[in-house]
């Protein structure tokens, strides 16, 4: 292929061929990269905002899901509520009072005696 | 006094410098738009891809002619050219983010161009440019080698000699004719159009003398 034969057929070909496209299609064209420029613009814009959003949707759906169980366990099965203060109550302490006073004083005599129980009804 | 006077300087000067950065502010449009045409395909792309709406126009108005007539001679009838050229214009819109700098963007969108018209060709059920490569080109060039002329006597000899250069573009086989327009419209190089038409760049070299062959022998009566 000689360089200077093809440069020639290059050169006469280009001053020769002047056809163009039509404005129909160059409007179309420019138009369709015009909204696609506007919609990354709106992406970039929204991006963080939108970001910010989702992880505070995010955060709160996980938050309540978290809670929801009690309330709706305690709905949902009947005597729920009550079998957990049962549970709640195994785990206090629940050593008798060692002195006289102290079981006077929770109410928690063992062994009630007449005498008391016509002083102290 | 003295106090006064400096406030009233400090003032004016702050005046002066604002009113500066409106004008700059009203001038800048042109300004970006005579920096924004100085900018490399390349440039304009990354821009394009980051938004800018003003580099695609820039970009479009480079290559619009020069796809449009390698659509135009590639394809049989010019409503086929237009759909190939709007088609591969919207996948430079759609697939901007796939464009790689380091290659030149004429060769990018003369690639997509030519996998377009490939694809459109097998779906009309004609030979796309790479079907015909397994063609004996010697005999491709044989068939090809005598091309009708139209050019009237009493035309001006330029004139002539340009249209029946066209003719004989538009007359060589696929292959060579796409190559020989990738090089006169694209400017491409063999590397790059080799890399456009994914073949190797001793195949481009060989449909570019090819082709040249038949174009000189075209041109010949009016030598």
């Amino acid at each position: 292929m000689s360089e200077d034969v093809m440069d020639d057929l290059v050169r006469l070909y280009r001053q020769s061929a002047r056809e163009a496209p039509t404005e129909r299609i160059d409007t179309r064209i420019l138009r369709a990269a015009a909204t696609q420029a506007k919609l990354h613009r709106l992406s970039r814009r929204w991006l963080w905002p939108t970001a910010a959003a989702a992880s505070i949707v995010l955060w709160a759906s996980v938050h309540g899901l978290s809670q929801a169980p009690q309330g709706a366990a305690g709905e949902l099965m009947p005597g729920y509520g009550a079998g957990r203060i049962r549970a709640d109550l195994l785990q206090m302490d629940v050593k008798p009072p060692t002195s006289d006073v102290a079981r006077y004083l929770t109410g928690t005599a063992i062994v009630p005696d007449d005498e008391n129980k016509e002083t102290f009804p | 006094m003295s106090a006064a006077i400096g406030l009233t300087q400090d003032w004016s000067v702050a005046c002066a410098e604002a009113l500066a950065h409106f004008q700059r502010s009203l001038s800048s449009p042109a300004a970006s738009m005579v920096e924004a045409s100085q900018m490399s395909d390349a440039e304009c792309m990354q821009r394009y891809r980051q938004g800018d709406a003003q580099a695609f126009r820039i970009l479009y108005a480079r290559h619009r002619e020069k796809l449009h007539r390698y659509a135009l001679r590639l394809a049989e009838r010019s409503a086929e050219a237009e759909e190939l050229f709007q088609d591969v214009w919207m996948a430079v819109v759609h697939g901007k983010d796939r464009y790689e700098p380091h290659a030149p963007f004429a060769a990018w969108l003369f690639g997509i161009a030519h996998r377009r018209a490939t694809d459109r060709w097998r779906a009309l059920g004609r030979h796309a440019p790479d079907a015909l490569l397994k063609r004996n080109e010697d005999d491709a060039y044989e068939q090809h080698a005598a091309l009708p002329m139209h050019a009237p006597e009493n035309r001006a000899q330029n004139d002539a000699l340009g249209k029946a250069l066209l003719d004989a573009v538009k007359a060589l086989p696929l292959p060579q004719r796409e190559a020989f327009l990738m090089k006169a419209e694209g400017g491409l190089s063999l590397e790059d159009i080799a890399a456009a038409t994914g073949t190797s760049r001793e195949t481009v070299k060989s449909r570019l003398r090819y082709a040249q062959r038949k174009l000189r022998d075209a041109l010949e009566p009016w030598r």
